[in-house]
């Protein structure tokens, strides 16, 4: 048996990461307009009951409602849907797969299609599946619900419902059993496949998915449908979620690292399982971690023989981005009360035209028009651009000329002068510096290593270039052309060395003496070099000094 | 609460980008300035308070959208950079109308985006305001990274109030939907003045509003 074998394998892991790398197709156009809720289109289809709050009246979405206005001469068409109290369905629902503790407006109502709902008129009752209540109200549920659950929850009708049965002016058509499989949506386009998962995650309020996905107090058999036990909307829900180890591992502190954390980490297959409980509560912090112990219990023998044994109380943590590999998405599904954007009068706003520029601007650039948009369902793996260096800096549209134009408009040129023109870098456009300096000052290399210098905490700066030219006041630095020279070259050093230990690369060397301290900032051959105050770079110092640099040296 | 100055007859709103550390607001406020036309706007303005710096413009466009024979001008605001004081993010948001949440989206930060929105939420708090009543955005911002965590999860992590925000996919550096959110959350703050001081609608625009495409 291989080192690894316990590690079960994820062959029917496809169907989940197909949602979870399935990207949207649609345009941006699709989302946007003032007027159209971004979401609308890419929204998962809204639940199947709807629920009201008195006073915030829903616009009718069905034909049967929209037709609903009394007519002369005509009955009064049918309601296709009845408001019941959210309250009164509490009430009934028993307590084995009520979630205990739910902060609810006891004003909500919840409107079931009246096709769902089993109505006894002589008993003025009316029974609803589980399952279709589940559908618009999860959050009331402890446990999940499968679609196909047969239980049924009998209510009394509310008042407004019996005097409307007792309207002989309401057409009231004979009660419909709820059929399984049979959509109970309001309008066509409500329906929802039984066993399709929201296509994005949606939100719950931090803290319920835990209590939603423990299992109810003291059932005598678990539940079938309790996480990890089985089914919700058809599907396998799993107990546990498979996290690779390799990533736990490098995000483990030295001092907690296996014996050979190469050879673990990279062993292809090397994953843990984790209960979905540790985790569920954790993953709306944005940040999931668990005690080192629950880590090595997580390991077989052989393998945890690698792992320190001290500190077991320590916290580690697990990326997210691994655990949403295997997470059942179905789990982070879309709260049921959350309401849509507003959907607002358009007012032409001055941010307006900006913005449609950039639209125009940017769906030129190829690898920019996927992206250009609202944030939609889609998953991120799809939109993947090419990495830009975090020093690009923000370009108008205007002087963005789009590269044909520039090559119609510029006048024929001889072949020596293209040469000529072609060699040279281009000279670093100073005035994008400008917004960076809060300055409407024109810039160029002399002003922009001054501004370096009267940057907080910040002493002298100098700049020097990969031809050995320096810019700035080197005495003021106590610095000659060869000091300087020097501290470039033993920056390069540095930077090489630390890179070869597969450190990455290093943006800054900082020399430390008694009083001060002097950083090299160097790109290639070029750079700059700060004096400073023995004391951290202030905040955002750093990152602006690596932004000039990045910016002029391009 | 907009400042309405009647001798000049302008309506001030404020708008205040928040979010956690180095996600991008200073890039995209920026940005913004550097796309404004330079006879209307302000200078970018930072103001260095013991430890903190405050970042903030004004605009007053040429056609501006006119209420009641008012002028509305624009100031935008927000904290760049790691914070020292949390007092310096609660007065940022003193008589705020609008605000766009920057959120970072590397895999790294989403725990500090979820902190910091908890920290606008009680800053707000705090002033007895609510996202409930002030209009605003999300801006996923650093779309463009290798390593960004996917919007969905953002979604689930950030967008999960009672009513859902508009969000918007965004790379600072390069301008992308930096402008759209910047409208939607003014379309939101104009809305919102119009109707609770039961206004007339200005004329309705000429182009439609592309808020969500940019
Ligand atoms: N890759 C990438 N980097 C960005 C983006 N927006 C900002 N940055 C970089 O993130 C860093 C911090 O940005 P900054 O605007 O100063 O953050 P602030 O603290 O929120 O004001 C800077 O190095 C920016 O260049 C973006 O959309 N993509």
């Amino acid at each position: 048996m291989s080192f690894f074998s316990w590690f079960r394998s994820k062959s029917d892991k496809s169907e989940q990461d197909e949602l979870e790398l399935k990207g949207s197709d649609e345009s941006p156009e699709a989302h946007g307009g003032a007027e159209v809720p971004p979401f609308q289109s890419a929204r998962v289809p809204p639940p199947r009951l709807r629920e009201t709050v008195p006073g915030s009246r829903l616009k009718s979405t069905s034909p049967a409602e929209s037709s609903a206005a009394p007519k002369e001469g005509f009955r009064r068409p049918v309601r296709a849907t009845v408001d019941v109290p959210l309250q009164v369905l509490l009430l009934q629902l028993p307590p084995e797969v009520t979630k205990s503790n739910i902060d609810i407006d006891p004003k909500r109502r919840v409107q079931i299609p009246r096709k769902s709902l089993e109505i006894d008129e002589a008993h003025q009752t009316a029974k609803v599946t589980f399952a279709t209540l589940f559908g618009s109200c999860p959050e009331i549920f402890s446990v999940p619900i499968a679609p196909l659950d047969q239980r049924t929850l009998e209510f009394n009708l509310p008042a407004w419902e019996k005097s409307r049965l007792a309207d002989p002016g309401e057409q009231t058509t004979s009660p419909t059993a709820t059929a399984h499989g049979e959509s109970t949506a309001v309008t066509p386009t409500e329906t929802r496949e039984p066993g399709t998962v929201p296509d994005r995650l949606t939100p719950l309020p931090a803290g319920q998915l835990v209590s939603e996905t423990q299992p109810g107090p003291g059932p005598e058999k678990p539940d079938e449908t309790t996480l990890g036990g089985a089914a919700r909307n058809g599907s396998e829900v799993p107990k546990t979620v498979r996290v690779a180890l390799g990533p736990i591992i490098k995000s483990l502190p030295p001092e907690l690292q296996p014996s050979d954390p190469n050879a673990l980490a990279n062993k292809p297959g090397a994953a843990i399982e984790l209960p979905l409980e540790l985790i569920n509560s954790q993953l709306a912090n944005g940040r999931v971690t668990i005690p080192f112990s629950t880590l090595l219990k997580s390991l077989p023998e052989d393998v945890r023989s690698h792992f320190p044994q001290a500190d077991t109380a320590a916290e580690v943590a697990v990326p997210v981005k691994e655990i949403l590999q295997d997470y059942p998405q179905d789990l982070l599904r879309p709260r049921a009360d959350q309401e849509p954007e507003e959907v607002l009068p358009a007012i032409s706003t001055p941010f307006t035209g900006p913005a449609k520029e950039d639209t125009e601007r940017l769906a030129h650039a190829p690898e920019a028009a996927e992206s250009e948009k609202v944030a939609t369902d889609s998953h991120q793996l799809e939109l993947i651009e090419h990495p830009t260096t975090p020093s690009e800096l923000p370009q108008p549209a205007s002087q963005e000329a789009p590269v044909a134009e520039e090559k119609q408009e510029a006048p024929e040129k001889t072949v020596s002068e293209q040469k000529l023109t072609a060699e040279p870098k281009p000279a670093p456009n100073f005035s994008a510096l400008q917004s960076l300096f809060l300055t409407d000052e024109a810039l160029d290399l002399n002003k922009v290593v001054q501004k370096i210098g009267e940057l907080p905490g910040i002493n002298s700066a100098l700049f020097f270039g990969a031809d050995g030219s320096l810019e700035g006041e080197p005495e003021k630095l106590g610095l000659t052309q060869s000091s300087v020279q020097l501290l470039s070259s033993l920056t390069q050093e540095v930077g090489q060395r630390v890179e070869n230990l597969g450190f990455g690369q290093i943006e800054t060397v900082t020399l430390g003496w008694k009083r001060e301290l002097v950083s090299v900032f160097a790109r290639g051959e070029s750079g700059f070099v700060v004096r400073h105050e023995k004391r951290p770079f202030k905040p955002g110092v750093r990152e602006k000094i690596c932004l000039v640099l990045s910016h002029i040296c391009g | 609460m907009p400042i309405i100055n009647y001798a000049s007859k302008e309506i001030q709103f404020k708008i205040v980008y928040y979010g956690p550390a180095l996600s991008g607001k200073t890039t995209t406020i920026a940005y913004i300035h550097s796309r404004l036309p330079a006879a209307f706007r302000g200078d970018l303005v930072s103001l260095a308070t013991a430890a903190d710096r405050t970042l903030f413009f004004d605009f007053l466009p040429v056609d501006a959208v006119i209420l009641q024979g008012f002028k509305t001008k624009f100031q935008l605001y927000t904290v760049p950079g790691q914070v020292v004081y949390n007092t310096t993010r609660q007065l940022v948001l003193r008589s705020v109308d609008g605000i766009v949440f920057v959120a970072d989206s590397h895999w790294d930060k989403i725990h500090e985006d979820v902190e910091s929105f908890r920290n606008l939420e009680e800053n707000l708090r705090k002033q007895h305001l609510s996202l409930d009543e002030i209009p605003y955005v999300l801006q996923y911002n650093k779309r463009d990274l290798p390593d960004a965590a996917p919007v969905s999860y953002l979604e689930f992590l950030l967008n999960n109030r009672r009513r859902r925000a508009r969000s918007y996919e965004a790379v600072a550096t390069k301008g992308r939907s930096v402008f759209a959110a910047l409208d939607a959350v003014t379309q939101s703050v104009l809305n919102k003045f119009i109707q609770e001081n039961h206004l007339l609608r200005p004329a309705p625009p000429r182009e439609r509003a592309t808020a969500g495409t940019a």
